[in-house]
């Protein structure tokens, strides 16, 4: 008998033996084995290997017989809804160990799903096969929306964007679907938001800025041409989120928010710094320095745009807070405060919630052209405490 | 002994190969390196198969060479988005296919993949090849390059409220290459403006974004804020513009020449397309010696504009109703369209939504 005919022989018992144990987890046949490695950690792998002291390792003789490794070793997902045709193996590489060859998933498996890993010959028989399911993660919602801003329940007619913070990292991709804009009887208002692909996330994705679609907010006093505005002075409407919203996991919110507003008149005025009243703290003390604006402020660009200098145009540095539906700033230094001169100061892009801008106004009439106003970048106010 | 060699040697004749360099001259504006993706954004190809990758959450284009050069036949993938799960070995929901780009040297379709939805999510470029052979792109070892965007405003506190992090971030909404230029568009989460930024390759530092400012026609106002969406090079008279859609969905045209730093430029509104859409591709391609643009949207369907009066239509500056400007029709049997970019004059290719996900086809162009 030639080695071919041995090696023929013993593949095909290997076949017998793999039909009675194709399920089991990790299956062992005399001869070949085809096992898990590390299974549900971040590297996992699997490896085919024979370790008969007599005779050619099958392994390496398919090896030599295909033109890449992955005709004899492959590991593909199982999904549940079933596929209609045969779905591409996972990508990564192929590696040789010293009795056969170990195949490394680029990705870390996903959990919840059903791996399969197949040795087959050259000619595309399975001769082995084992699969497993990754185990599910916690599916127990704990997200929430932790806030929207403006926290105001009176927003302006020509409000530009709302900020919506979660307590936990979201997912993306379809956000849009989840957040509907409901009028004083319950009815959505039709693509209030503009929707943007990108999704205006923050890094953490926690956050989420959803801006109202700008050819929806009134202006001037010419209504709009085909489409009215999305939310008008004087009506009531609810911003809604729906728990069906996944978080990172993929596991929904713990329950819908709602966010019941009224509408008041709109703001074209920008926000200026000169109507800002300061309250200073005393020397020595870590009291937090207050500023109160005469209007609600845009939450994120508040909470970044403002500073105070000292006199070397050094940044104090300290925990900032934005109260009051947003019309009150304060910092608590981490050092308590010295006597000596100060500079308020803030970049000309802080905006308050119609996209006013310090010195100039959201809306710019191409007819009427406003001049940018003030110049100075970024905007400074001195004040001393102390003596 | 004899035997254990030659599997050594059939075993390194079979291991994945790795990214060849490029010879040519743009080669050697690259240098080997890995590509470390934080996020992925639109993708473009340059000259010689240049792959010019965005990552929005690290404010980087990169340049990769694919040395995928052969060209093929159209691709055609029933239930992409399954296939490329499987690939990667995850479920169809955690797949977004953020963008897509057909390398005009060998026509491959390269598609942008979020691996997942959260902030942890894999970024992959993945290859589909004639035959509809999924891969996914190597990005270890390649010969690159990267332009970082300038940075964002620095936060001059680091605390807010009892936590500290950055909550800024900014997205590229698309990307090109033109006369040895790479465009990008930009939006940020925080202040609603976009910018433009024109950055020479091979690279060097990249200049402070310019402010594009626009009519729009349907709002009856001058614009800073709207996103630009999409655009696309064009040449007008021997100069190269930018014909760019905005959201909601005004058509404008500027040239590239006045891309200059921190400049502001007004655009010549050349058509509103129509209200509430949102432009999502844009190709140019030529039909018996006439210049055609394909507009692909969000509601609107896929519009074919004639290009013939662009260089001589009077720039659209005071409030209209409904449409305007230049002409176009609208292709009906082109339905659900998410990616659509040009395999030649006669060919699209487009990632097409459908009832169990999305096919990529191959589509002879209107």
């Amino acid at each position: 008998m030639s080695g071919r005919q041995q090696f023929e022989e013993r593949v095909a018992g290997l076949v017998l033996a793999a039909l009675f144990f194709a399920e089991s987890a990790a299956f062992s046949a005399p001869e070949i084995t085809l096992r898990w490695v590390d299974f549900a950690t971040k590297t996992p792998a699997v490896v085919i290997e024979s370790n008969d002291p007599d005779g050619p390792n099958p392994v390496h003789v398919y090896l030599k017989q295909v033109d890449h490794p992955s005709k004899i070793l492959s590991l593909r997902v199982q999904f549940d809804s079933g596929a209609d045709e045969e779905l591409p193996a996972l990508s990564g590489k192929w590696t040789r160990v010293p009795d056969g060859l170990k195949f490394t998933p680029e990705f870390p498996l996903t959990p919840g799903l059903k791996y399969e890993a197949a040795f087959r010959s050259p000619d595309g028989k399975t001769l082995l096969r084992t699969s497993r399911r990754m185990p599910k993660r916690d599916m127990k919602p704990r997200a929430v929306v932790s806030a929207v801003y403006p926290s105001s329940d009176v927003l302006p007619e020509n409000l530009l964007k709302f900020y919506l913070h979660f307590s936990h990292p979201m997912s993306r991709g379809d956000v849009y679907r989840h957040i509907t804009l409901l009028d004083a009887k319950e009815q959505p208002i039709e693509l209030p938001f503009l929707e943007i692909g990108e999704e205006l996330w923050d890094p953490e994705q926690r956050r989420l800025t959803l801006l109202i679609d700008p050819g929806r907010i009134k202006r001037g006093v010419r209504p709009l041409e085909d489409i009215g505005p999305a939310i008008e002075s004087g009506k009531r409407y609810t911003l809604q989120i729906s728990r069906k919203w996944n978080d990172a996991r993929g596991v929904p919110l713990k329950s819908d928010f709602l966010k019941p507003f009224r509408v008041g008149p709109p703001d074209r005025s920008p926000p200026n710094p000169v109507h800002w009243h300061l309250t200073r703290p005393e020397v020595g003390t870590r009291d937090p320095l207050k500023i109160r604006f005469p209007e609600s402020l845009d939450h994120a660009l508040a909470s970044r745009a403002i500073w105070i200098d000292d006199a070397n145009s050094k940044a104090v540095m300290g925990e900032i807070r934005l109260e009051n539906e947003e019309r009150l700033w304060s910092l608590k230094p981490d050092q308590p405060w010295m006597a000596g001169k100060y500079n308020l100061r803030a970049e000309l892009i802080l905006e308050d919630l119609a996209g006013n801008s310090i010195g100039r106004p959201f809306e710019v009439d191409v007819f009427n052209r406003v001049d940018d106003g003030i110049k100075e970048l970024p905007l400074g106010r001195s004040f001393k405490i102390g003596d | 002994m004899k035997r254990l060699h030659l599997l050594l040697c059939a075993i390194a004749s079979i291991a994945l190969s790795t990214t060849n360099v490029t010879a040519d001259h743009h080669g050697k504006a690259l240098n080997p390196g890995d590509v470390n993706l934080q996020s992925i954004g639109p993708l473009a190809f340059g000259p010689d198969g240049i792959l010019l990758v965005s990552d929005p959450k690290a404010a980087t284009i990169y340049a990769v060479a694919t040395a995928d050069k052969k060209a093929g036949k159209g691709i055609n993938i029933k239930n992409v988005n399954q296939k490329i799960a499987a690939l990667l070995g995850t479920s169809p929901d955690q797949i977004i296919i953020v963008d897509m780009a057909v390398n005009p040297a060998s026509k491959n379709a390269y598609l942008a993949v979020s691996r997942g939805r959260g902030p942890d999510a894999r970024s992959v470029i993945v290859k589909a090849a004639a035959g509809g052979k999924l891969s996914t792109v190597s990005l270890k070892g390649v010969k690159m390059a990267k332009a970082k965007l300038p940075d964002p405003p620095a936060d001059r506190l680091v605390r807010r409220g009892r936590r500290s992090s950055n909550p800024r971030s900014s997205s590229i909404t698309d990307m090109s290459f033109t006369d040895g230029r790479v465009i990008v568009a930009g939006l940020a989460n925080e202040e609603f403006a976009s910018t433009l930024r024109a950055i020479p390759f091979p690279f060097k530092k990249v200049a402070k974004g310019t402010t594009v400012e626009i009519f729009h026609g349907a709002h009856g106002k001058l614009e800073t804020h709207s996103p630009i969406r999409t655009f696309v090079p064009f040449e007008i008279d021997k100069e190269t513009r930018l014909l760019a859609a905005y959201t909601c969905t005004p058509l404008v045209e500027f040239p590239v020449s006045d891309l200059k730093p921190a400049a502001k430029i007004t655009g010549r509104t050349i058509a509103e397309l129509g209200n509430r859409n949102r432009p999502i591709d844009m190709i140019v391609y030529n039909r018996g010696g006439e210049d055609y643009l394909l507009i692909a949207n969000s509601s609107r369907g896929i519009m074919k504009v004639t290009t013939d009066k662009i260089a001589s239509i009077k720039g659209i500056n005071k409030r209209i109703s409904g449409t305007a400007g230049v002409k176009y029709e609208t292709i009906k049997d082109w339905q659900g369209i998410d990616q659509l970019d040009k395999f030649n004059d006669k060919l699209a290719i487009v990632v097409r939504r459908t009832d169990s996900g999305s096919d990529l086809e191959t589509l002879p162009l209107p």
